[in-house]
């Protein structure tokens, strides 16, 4: 039973000078419990899907086809006052810029009452007491000193932290995390996840996780989705895709990643990266968008997108000579 | 030092001056701040050749309306003096005043802030108490003491002005210069051995130009209205007609002619709009990127 | 600890500043052309031989420049700016009978500036290409290039003239003899007019500037963080948004009491408003050195105080401020 549901969803961004597809025909749903990652290079359009389920597009963006099921119930066509109820309650999300993402003048503390006050009827003395109890619950000491802090006071490990805690106040059956450890130590980074996973274990959260970073996928997430320029690359279990990748640009992913090889240093032979940049979205033709960049590219590539076609059960994958591995 | 000056050079190529009228020319605002410019600096130069009223004569009867008159176009003040040659040779007196006062507020501020900015250390500290205490002093309270102690001519206004009006010029470049002073090029011309003053006023000030020169056009608009408003108190030279002057001798007489501080007043409030709708102009050509919205 | 430690090292930089003001102003006595003595006594002409040698013995003008400078300094310090001889008062007597009328209209001007300079910029960022927006551009390039004494004198003829509905000079009508509540309205009514003119300034200054300011930190990722917390958009533009845009706000109306001040000198020569303008322009013209200086002096405490006080809402507002000093 999938607690969220993203079917056919597309965003477009109209401006004076045009219209783009930011996010072109993407479906994937999650269980409770359970992480998914959204994978892919900046500027590939997992961050606008991740906004798309929030429905906070910036303005020019908007949902034009597909529908978002939250429990069954659609979120696209949502009034603005219910979807409001949703955001932080059900549904919430933590962001790449923990140092910007708390306001500057509220103390920390009062930032995760602030979402309890919206969404429950707590009174006064329970907020507080239940704001310091998420604080310990992130792995904060000295919560009661710690809730009066202002966010320059606290590191970005800290803040994100925060950022959690907030996101977790109200039990949220999803949540989202845009590349949550991307602006932190790669210590801390570790110290995150694991704060995450257990996080997880205690509340049977769904996560989205959007990342760039493959390792980070093997070590959080059960499935993953692969994206690029707005559409679906390939889809299946960690398991499946980082074993037996189908599609070039997962394959390409998989290899920026450095391989720790017991007895040996990081062996530079295996690092590499994909050739060339994420195409500029206005110059996408009728081809796969990935064909200037791929290895395997021939005609058709250039000619047509390829359909998502089934390589095994539940993993599918969007090339025209995708190769069993 | 040749390397240094290609430096200098591509540095300031990154904007060449034709963009920058690309974009000035394409804001219709910007454009209309030009035309008022232009127009009342032709007045200014032309007027006075081409329409030889003296401001001080008694031509018609007193306070005759605008359009009642022929040898009057815009009417007649309280003594019956012309106010068409009136608004004509004020023109040159508020826009001598004007741009000297605006001048001497730049060279003063530039001067202390880039100093303040190269030099930081004791230097920096000075200058910017200094700066900190001609803050303290209101602006036209101030040049108003220095006036009335001194003499109330021309020269003495817009000098009073220059010395009121510069703190802010002085921390613009301050700051200019600071931001700049440490980017490469100019560590590349210090580590080539050049004079200092080679640096400050060659490397590091024609790259600290484009805000200079907006906060400079828009000084040009406070100095004109500084120098409106001593004349309006009578603090200027009585003996040369000046917009303000106008205005503050017709005070009294307002109420039944209201075209005597009217009309002035028009003026001053078109050629400060035409000098600050350059000045924003300006602003957006050099920074494309920080278009105001 | 920290707040009065901090309070205390401004203050004595605030007294550094005031001493500064005093030794201007004695220079300035002394740089004035003719016997210094001939410039208090104020150039009236009939000042007798007598009054000249009570001058000089009074003022020590026959002492050493510095030891002139010393007495000057002491007796300012003991609350002695010298005598009027227009007035034939105290300086000082005379500047606090002047003062209360300048500070009702300055602070009045100065409420309104700020209030509806934040509501109207506000207002014109929530939709940065509609009529709001237009009429404040419109605003500030019409309030910042009309003269404000022609502004005054435009007033005074549309409602004095044209619809007489306030009073165009004076604090108060003095035929009325009104006492009590009827006297703080008829106060009111002739306040309207002046401090409009000179409030109306700043208004279209402080309203382009939070509109600009409201537009960068609605851009601002806490901003985002606000709306995923479900937080609605009028709690996101005045809780989160309105605290962070105000900052610039503050610190421009604090830089800028002193040019406030100098509006002021106009705006009450306009409106004969009883106040320290009108009391130095009377002075300017008698050529009453000792009242001109004292006004300076005055005014110039009046911005240094007000710079204090800038300093002190800037750190209630942002707690990043706190740490610092």
């Amino acid at each position: 039973m999938s607690v969220l549901k993203v079917d056919h969803l597309c965003v477009d961004y109209r401006s004076r000078a045009g219209h783009i597809r930011l996010v072109d025909d993407i479906s994937f749903d999650i269980q409770p419990n359970k992480t998914l990652a959204i994978v892919g290079e900046s500027g590939c359009g997992k961050s606008m899907t991740a906004l798309a389920m929030m429905r906070l597009l910036p303005d020019g963006a908007t949902i034009t086809k597909g529908v978002i099921t939250l429990e069954g119930d659609s979120l696209t066509d949502l009034p603005e006052a219910q979807m409001r109820d949703i955001r932080g309650a059900s549904m919430s999300m933590i962001f790449q810029e923990p140092m910007t993402s708390l306001n500057p003048v509220f103390s920390v503390g009062e930032q995760i009452a602030e979402v309890l006050r919206l969404h429950t009827d707590l009174d006064k003395q329970q907020i507080r007491e239940k704001v310091q109890a998420l604080i310990r619950s992130v792995g904060i000491s000295d919560a009661g000193q710690r809730s009066s802090a202002y966010p320059h006071e606290l590191s970005g490990g800290m803040r994100q932290r925060i950022m959690i805690a907030m996101a977790l106040a109200c039990s949220p059956k999803v949540l989202i995390a845009d590349e949550p450890t991307t602006a932190l130590d790669v210590t801390v980074q570790a110290q995150i996840f694991s704060l995450l996973r257990d996080l997880q274990a205690r509340t049977s959260t769904a996560i989205v996780l959007i990342t760039h970073d493959m390792g980070v996928v093997a070590e959080m997430a059960d499935d993953i989705i692969v994206m690029y320029a707005g559409r679906l690359a390939e889809r299946g279990s960690v398991e499946t895709v980082l074993s037996r990748p189908a599609h070039p640009y997962t394959r390409g992913l998989i290899d920026c990643v450095p391989h720790l090889q017991l007895g040996s240093n990081i062996s530079h032979k295996s690092v590499t990266e994909i050739p060339g940049v994420v195409p500029a979205l206005e110059t996408i033709g009728a081809g796969c968008p990935f064909a200037s960049r791929c290895g395997l590219s021939e005609e058709r590539c250039e000619a047509a997108m390829p359909e998502l076609s089934e390589v095994r059960p539940s993993h599918q994958v969007a090339c025209w000579n995708y190769q069993e591995t | 030092m040749a390397a240094v000056e290609s430096v200098t050079r591509s540095q300031s190529a990154r904007r060449p001056g034709a963009d920058a009228w690309e974009i000035y020319r394409q804001s219709p605002t910007a454009m209309l701040g030009l035309v008022l410019v232009l127009l009342i600096s032709v007045l200014a130069i032309i007027g006075p050749l081409v329409y030889p009223v003296d401001p001080f004569e008694i031509i018609w009867a007193p306070m005759s309306a605008p359009g009642t008159t022929e040898r009057a176009l815009l009417g007649t003040d309280y003594l019956g003096r012309d106010i068409l040659a009136g608004l004509l040779v004020g023109a040159k007196a508020t826009l001598i005043v004007g741009l000297t006062a605006a001048a001497l507020t730049v060279i003063i501020g530039l001067v202390i802030g880039a100093l303040a900015g190269f030099y930081l250390g004791m230097i920096d500290e000075i200058l910017m108490r200094v700066t900190e205490f001609f803050q303290v002093l209101p602006p036209l309270l101030f040049a108003m003491v220095l006036v009335t102690m001194l003499s109330p001519s021309l020269w003495v206004v817009a000098v009073s002005i220059g010395v009121v009006s510069w703190p802010p010029t002085a921390r613009l470049a301050r700051a200019e210069f600071l931001r700049i002073r440490n980017l490469e090029y100019v560590t590349a011309s210090r580590a080539s051995g050049v004079r200092q003053g080679y640096i400050i006023w060659r490397v590091i000030l024609p790259n600290a130009l484009p805000p200079l020169i907006v906060s400079a056009t828009l000084t040009i608009g406070t100095a004109i209205l500084f120098e409106a408003g001593l004349s309006f108190l009578g603090l200027s030279d009585p003996n040369v007609m000046s917009w303000g002057l106008m205005i503050g001798s017709g005070r009294e007489y307002m109420l039944d002619a209201w075209w005597i501080v009217t009309l002035p007043g028009v003026m001053i409030f078109f050629a400060v709009l035409g000098v600050s709708l350059v000045g924003d102009g300006l602003n957006d050509a050099f920074n494309p990127k920080l278009r105001r919205r | 600890m920290g707040l009065i430690w901090l309070i205390g090292k401004r203050l004595l930089y605030a007294v550094a500043l005031i001493t500064a003001v005093l030794v201007l102003n004695f220079s300035l006595l002394h740089l004035a052309p003719g016997d210094p003595a001939d410039v208090i006594a104020g150039e009236m002409g009939g000042a007798t031989a007598e009054l000249l040698a009570e001058i000089r013995a009074l003022y020590g003008l026959d002492k050493p420049f510095l030891v002139q400078l010393g007495l000057y300094l002491q007796r300012a310090y003991q609350g002695d700016l010298g005598m009027s001889f227009y007035y034939n008062l105290p300086v000082v007597d005379l500047i606090l009978q002047r003062l209360p009328a300048t500070m009702l209209l300055v602070f009045t001007a100065l409420s309104f500036a700020t209030v509806g300079g934040t509501v109207l910029g506000v207002l014109a960022a929530r939709k940065p290409g509609g009529f709001t927006s237009s009429m404040v551009t419109l605003l500030s390039l019409v309030g910042y290039a009309a003269p404000i004494f022609w502004t005054g004198l435009m007033l005074i003829i549309l409602f004095g003239v044209v619809i007489p509905i306030f009073p165009i000079s004076g604090l108060y009508n003095v035929a009325k003899m009104a006492t009590g509540l009827s006297r703080a309205v008829d106060i009111a009514h002739h306040l309207v007019l002046p401090s409009f003119t000179l409030g109306v300034v700043y208004l279209a200054l402080y309203s382009r500037l939070t509109r600009a300011s409201m537009l960068e930190v609605m851009q601002a990722d806490y901003v985002r963080t606000a709306r995923a917390k479900g937080a609605r958009e009028r709690t996101v533009y005045l809780r989160h948004a309105l605290r962070n845009a105000i900052l610039p706000v503050v610190t421009m109306a604090g830089l800028q009491f002193g040019s406030l001040i100098s509006g002021a000198v106009l705006v009450e020569t306009v409106f004969n408003w009883p106040g320290l303008g009108t009391l130095v322009f009377e002075s300017v013209i008698a050529r009453d050195y000792p009242t001109v200086l004292g006004v300076l002096f005055f005014s110039a405490t009046l911005v240094i105080a007000a710079n204090l006080v800038t300093d002190l809402v800037y750190r209630m507002i942002d707690p990043r401020i706190r740490l610092q000093d």
